[in-house]
């Protein structure tokens, strides 16, 4: 049963919680329904995990199941395409402009799911690959070639969008420090 | 000759997820390769950017485990209002425009790091304190010097110099609850870094420092730290269990 210690793990996760479902979500709403049905699922269940990190690949893990859920009632299940070959990020033109927080979150939404999904695990709710791993039940090879496809989508999805959207940059007249 | 750094390890070098011989070997290319040092920064800026996905927005209460729940629908409709401020705060968060840079007021250890820097009185070189020499090698390394160390209400603040009178401070406080991960953000005008081992909080700042080298030094801390947590709680475990009652 859900104690007092485990309230507490729940309230120090909720705000990584509700970031994961934005990101596995594509509407407000969406998350918001998730989150909560996540939040009920985890207080009224039978059996809680005693340790703080169990305890959180729990919870993540009743997000991501009821996610699927859904989206497998929807005939919308995600891809995972774990033999699909690397690119990297892109050497080219990649370098030379600001990596802007808005335009990454806007690549971001226009991931795939699966990749969408292991970025959510590992840069927003900031789980180590061994969490990632327990929490999706895969290798941690796995989650390492899943991460690094899915940071290549989106230096390639903000490459693209860049030539689209106007980013103003901000640079500084102030020399950067080469050295020490 | 020189063997290529995958794409796979460059991520778990970024996310420190590699053993200390690996991420040696790759910090090392990193150093030699200007263009895979820009990478490095890149992937630790967007790690930064998706680290606060979500945060501009109000997480929904939490709900009442009750016998008459109400249907998510239901509750989407009694909390209309607020998803609508949400949507609203979404929307208008999509618009392009470039980030704001970090200023003082999301910093409130730029202005300690500021003062130090206007001290024209400096002793030489120091010795770190004891429980930190682990931070001797990343700091030699990385061609800083230990030139300033204060410590007040429970806060250290380090003070490193390097040779081109490139300064960077290390705060260091005992408030941390659980280990997070490195977070790194970097503009133009200055370069933070921070994450938490253990009881210890880490803060890592710095004005006009070359970002890729900035990265490398973060990363190596943290590494550092996370290995020196490691390391004591196995000499405590060590310890503990030579206090175990005799069998004769």
């Amino acid at each position: 049963m859900h104690g007092d210690t485990e309230q507490t793990w729940l309230l120090e996760a909720r705000r990584k919680l509700f970031g994961y479902s934005c990101a596995l979500c594509s509407d407000l709403p969406g998350a918001e329904d998730l989150y909560q049905d996540t939040v009920l699922r985890a207080m009224t269940a039978g059996s809680v995990p005693r340790d703080a990190v169990a305890y959180r690949v729990w919870l993540f893990r009743i997000m991501r199941n009821l996610w699927i859920d859904r989206l497998r009632a929807d005939g919308r299940l995600p891809i995972f395409d774990d033999a699909a070959e690397i690119d990297g990020l892109s050497n080219g033109h990649a370098d030379d402009h600001v990596v802007n927080a808005l335009a990454v979150r806007q690549a971001f939404a226009s991931l795939s799911k699966a990749h969408r999904d292991i970025l959510a695990l590992v840069d927003i709710c900031g789980f180590s690959y061994a969490e990632a791993a327990q929490t999706l039940e895969v290798p941690i090879g796995t989650i390492m070639s899943r991460l690094s496809s899915a940071r290549a989508a989106l230096a390639a999805r903000m490459e693209d969008e860049k030539n689209v959207i106007a980013l103003p940059l901000r640079r500084s007249a102030r020399r950067i420090g080469e050295g020490g | 000759m020189k063997t290529p750094v995958s794409e796979t390890r460059l991520n778990a070098f970024v996310d420190s997820e590699l053993s200390p011989s690996e991420a040696a070997l790759v910090a090392e290319a990193v150093a030699a390769d200007p263009t895979l040092a820009k990478r490095v920064v890149r992937l630790h800026k967007i790690k930064a950017a998706l680290a606060a996905f979500g945060d501009d927005l109000p997480v929904p209460e939490l709900p009442q485990p009750a016998p008459h729940r109400r249907t998510a629908r239901g509750r989407l409709v009694a909390s209309g209002a607020i998803a609508a401020t949400a949507l609203l705060l979404l929307v208008s968060v999509s618009v392009p425009v470039s980030a704001p840079e970090q200023g003082a007021a999301d910093l409130p250890r730029l202005a300690q790091h500021d003062l130090w820097l206007s001290t024209t009185t400096e002793a030489g070189s120091l010795e770190l304190p004891r429980g930190f020499e682990w931070m001797g090698p990343v700091m030699r390394a990385s061609g800083l010097q230990l030139v300033h160390s204060h410590s007040h209400d429970d806060i250290m603040h380090f003070g490193f110099k390097g040779a081109n009178s490139c300064r960077l401070s290390l705060f260091v406080a005992t408030s941390a609850t659980r280990d997070t991960a490195l977070q790194v953000t970097l503009s133009d005008q200055v370069q933070h870094a921070q994450w938490q081992t253990g009881r210890l909080a880490f803060e890592m700042i710095a004005r006009d420092m070359a970002p890729a080298r900035f990265a490398t030094v973060a990363t190596g801390l943290q590494q550092g730290s996370r290995e020196h947590q490691a390391e004591s709680k196995l000499r405590i475990a060590l310890l503990e269990s030579a206090r175990l009652p005799c069998l004769i």
